[in-house]
């Protein structure tokens, strides 16, 4: 159990956040310079805040009140820099072995040869640093980080300087990790992508402070989320199960509070949850069912509100059962159709547009 | 300590008593610097410049022998111009061999490398920045060394205390072709390094002390000019 | 070349080793103070490390007598205990050690302040304590500095005059370093030819010093030093 209660001042700005979490990933959401660094720094020991607490399990790290204040080496925490910075004077073996080598014995529970399976990091083992690729650097970071039996893994946006290819690359083996090592993990991003598909937990920040906490799709689908995700991402989250397949057209269904969504084939059993991120703009709405369309997901719901009234373009949000998504249209669709709250409407959403990178498992 | 106390009393007594034989010897060591920084920077002030501006052919062999010379112990500096200016020697029948002259030749071959490095770099920066502008400006090449002389006068000047604060630190160039002589080639660095072991602390710590606050108020000069021009000019 | 020309080439070699090895343990922790550190009257200390550079080796020969001498209060504390300075080959080395000192900081401290601090920070969230952190990790990731900074140190040493003969004077064997030795071998009739090949010989050596500083520099760019 992680908990964290701290105040940060760091020159103009103020970090004032408290949250805690048992799930085995916990994500810190934010922007850029929202202080999600500042509080991962923080439990590494790495930043000392002004005042507050930070514990985890039974070990305290930091308690201002009681003075109690453990240095970076003490804490037995993992961190993996968004730039990997591996010791580019040490092969890739030694970059491995420098934690590992610190830890006393009794401490160690982490299997170095699952760890370098799991990472798929062997090969690179006589490998100098700088000759290695940005995923490759990232891996062993990760393998560095585990490999000194961390009680937590803090990762600062480790995919941040890596290309799309790798990221997706990057992201697998992370939930990888996660699924096999039963190691807590504080993960800080501000892509939203990541953070749906990997955290049940999420912890939303913005200029210093928790603006929300909990389960991923809860925090995540309030109605303030553009500021923080930027336009192009706004949208909904919503959980579901894996219902069927359709092995002949490659498509999976999925069950939620509210109806179904087919969605292309997602590499999952039937049963098994998920949380699915439908984005507004790729959400339609009519007034009554279409026929003779390709769209796959035609939801019947009631309109909740009309908001956000800016320019050529507006946000309704619409309830679906028990589940909320949000579709972006004109202003001058909502005022064709005489959308108002209550309206009852069909939201489409296009089966293409919620990939895997838009998927996420429990 | 006492003896160190007792000294510096004398010693101040002898330089605010005006004693003859401690200002002839600062007065001489005065004149020699000056001499030596103004023929060091009337060649290495412009060949820095000109170097830094301009491509010529040979423009490598000379940055390579001013690297040299600068890196050159100063005593062998000081034995190739006595060996130069000896009796055996190809210009011995100049006769200056151990006369302030030969002193002003010794330490101008020590100042000229750095006052040409030293302008090299300021001229190179100023260059870098300016070219576009000054060219824009119908500057040809030939006049771009005299109109970066004379905007960068100030840092130039700067330029011209180190070359005169190196000149007044010399001593082992200075030892071999000046020879230390009482009345004719004994300057304040020589004097120090003999007379202390001499045993005549007062003359010693006298010149020693005049030495000092001479290089420390050139360095605060410089200091000082350096920056207030970097607040002036910005 | 004659017995006196070696003894005095391999006195000189020695004094400048002898300054070099005395010269880079406090070089290197204050390299790192200014490099890593803030602390009031920071300004002022860098001023004071710079110091040989700034003033005539004559004025620092005589401060080194002054302190160090046989009657200095430092050279008095440290006589009981065996170490003698005044007049002997290891006040030469002091002086060479000083002289140098400034060159040596200089280029250790810039090798220091290119070592990403991050990765410093990554070390100790490994497990590592600020000096082991100091010595797997800073140390090796600036070692070029401190070859540069040394090599640099070393050939100042083999010309350094004026300091020297203020501080320990002229004493064949003993504190005759090359420098002085040319200067020495000028005075003394029919002495020129020994000094030009002592002359040589030390430009031979300030040469390869300088040359093998400039390899160095050349071939280590690069290792965990961001731009």
């Amino acid at each position: 159990m992680l908990e964290v209660d701290v105040v940060v001042p760091r020159g103009t700005f103020r970090l004032e956040a408290a949250f805690s979490s048992d799930a085995p990933i916990v994500a810190l959401f934010g922007r850029s310079g929202s202080g999600k660094t500042t509080l991962v720094n923080a439990i590494a020991g790495i930043v000392r805040p002004q005042r507050g607490r930070i514990v985890i399990g039974e070990r305290v790290l930091f308690d201002s009140a009681r003075g109690i204040d453990l240095v970076p080496e003490k804490r037995r925490v993992g961190y993996v820099f968004q730039d990997a910075l591996l010791f580019p004077h040490l092969s890739v073996r030694a970059n491995l072995a420098y934690g590992e080598g610190l830890t006393p014995p009794a401490e160690r529970f982490v299997d170095g040869e699952r760890v370098l399976a799991l990472l798929g990091i062997r090969e690179l083992l006589d490998r100098n640093p700088a000759s290695l690729s940005g995923g490759e650097k990232q891996r062993v970071a990760i393998g560095r980080a585990l490999m000194a039996s961390p009680r937590i893994l803090l990762l600062d946006e480790p995919l941040a300087s890596l290309d799309g290819a790798r990221k997706a690359e990057i992201l697998a083996y992370i939930e990888l990790l996660r699924d096999e090592l039963r190691l807590p993990m504080v993960y800080v991003s501000h892509a939203l992508e990541e953070v749906t598909r990997l955290a049940d937990r999420v912890v939303v920040i913005a200029e210093g402070r928790v603006i929300a906490e909990g389960p991923a799709a809860q925090a995540l689908s309030r109605a303030d989320m553009g500021a923080l995700t930027g336009r192009f991402d706004e949208g909904a989250v919503i959980e579901a199960r894996v219902a069927t397949h359709d092995a002949g057209f490659e498509l999976t269904t999925l069950a939620f509070a509210g109806g179904e969504l087919v969605v292309p084939n997602l590499d999952a059993l039937p049963g098994e949850p998920v949380r699915v991120r439908v984005r507004a703009r790729d959400v339609s709405l009519a007034l009554a069912r279409p026929s003779g369309i390709t769209i796959q997901n035609v939801l019947e719901g009631n309109v909740v509100s009309i908001g956000h009234e800016f320019g050529a373009i507006v946000d309704v949000t619409v309830r679906i059962g028990d589940t909320g998504l949000t579709a972006r249209i004109t202003r001058k669709a909502a005022s064709d159709l005489a959308l108002a709250p209550g309206s009852r409407v069909f939201a489409m959403v296009k089966a293409v547009s919620i990939d895997r990178r838009s998927v996420g498992f429990a | 300590m006492h003896d160190i106390l007792a000294s510096f009393a004398l010693a101040v007594r002898l330089i605010a008593g005006g004693d003859p034989e401690l200002w002839r010897i600062v007065i001489l060591s005065l004149e020699v610097s000056l001499a030596s920084a103004f023929f060091a920077c009337a060649i290495g002030l412009p060949l820095g410049t000109f170097i830094a501006v301009r491509d010529f052919p040979g423009r490598h062999a000379v940055v390579v022998m001013l690297n040299a010379l600068l890196g050159l112990p100063s005593v062998v500096v000081g034995l190739v111009v006595y060996l130069l200016l000896s009796r055996a020697g190809p210009l011995g029948s100049m006769g200056i061999l151990f006369t302030p002259s030969a002193i002003v030749i010794a330490q101008t071959l020590l100042v000229l490398p750095l006052v040409a490095a030293l302008s090299r770099q300021f001229a190179e920066d100023a260059w870098r920045e300016y070219r576009e502008q000054l060219t824009s400006l119908g500057v040809s090449p030939a006049r771009a060394v005299p109109t970066l002389l004379w905007d960068l006068r100030i840092t130039l000047f700067t330029v011209v205390l180190a070359g005169f604060g190196r000149g007044a630190s010399e001593v082992g160039a200075v030892m071999i072709v000046g020879g230390n002589i009482d009345g004719v080639t004994r300057v304040m660095t020589t004097s120090i390094a003999l007379e202390t072991s001499k045993g005549d602390l007062p003359l010693a710590l006298g010149l020693g002390v005049i030495l000092l606050t001479i290089v420390l108020a050139l360095n605060a000069l410089a200091f000082a000019i350096r920056e207030w021009s970097a607040h002036g000019h910005g | 070349m004659s017995g006196d020309e070696t003894g005095i080439l391999l006195l000189s070699l020695k004094v400048a080793f002898a300054g070099l090895a005395a010269s880079l343990p406090p070089g290197i922790a204050i390299a790192f103070v200014l490099a890593r550190k803030r602390f009031p009257g920071k300004t002022l200390f860098d001023a004071f490390v710079h110091l040989p550079l700034v003033l005539p080796p004559v004025v620092v020969g005589y401060v080194l007598l002054v302190l160090f001498g046989t009657q200095g209060p430092i050279g008095r504390l440290l006589e009981p205990l065996g170490i003698v300075f005044a007049f002997r080959w290891t006040g030469a080395a002091l002086a060479a050690a000083i002289m140098g000192f400034p060159l040596l900081v200089r280029a250790i401290r810039l090798s220091i302040e290119a070592v990403d601090p991050r990765i410093e920070l990554a070390a100790r969230t490994l497990g590592a304590s600020r000096t082991r952190v100091f010595f797997t990790v800073t140390l090796p990731l600036s070692i070029s500095g401190i070859a540069t900074g040394g090599l640099l140190s070393f050939a100042r040493a083999l010309g350094e005059f004026g300091a020297t003969i203020t501080f320990v004077s002229n004493i064949p064997g003993e504190t005759r370093t090359l420098p002085l030795a040319i200067y020495s071998f000028t005075q003394v009739p029919g002495g020129d030819a020994q000094a030009m090949r002592l002359a040589l010989f030390s430009v031979a050596l300030s040469l390869a010093a300088l040359a093998f500083s400039e390899w160095l520099v050349r071939r280590s760019p690069a290792s965990g030093h961001h731009a």
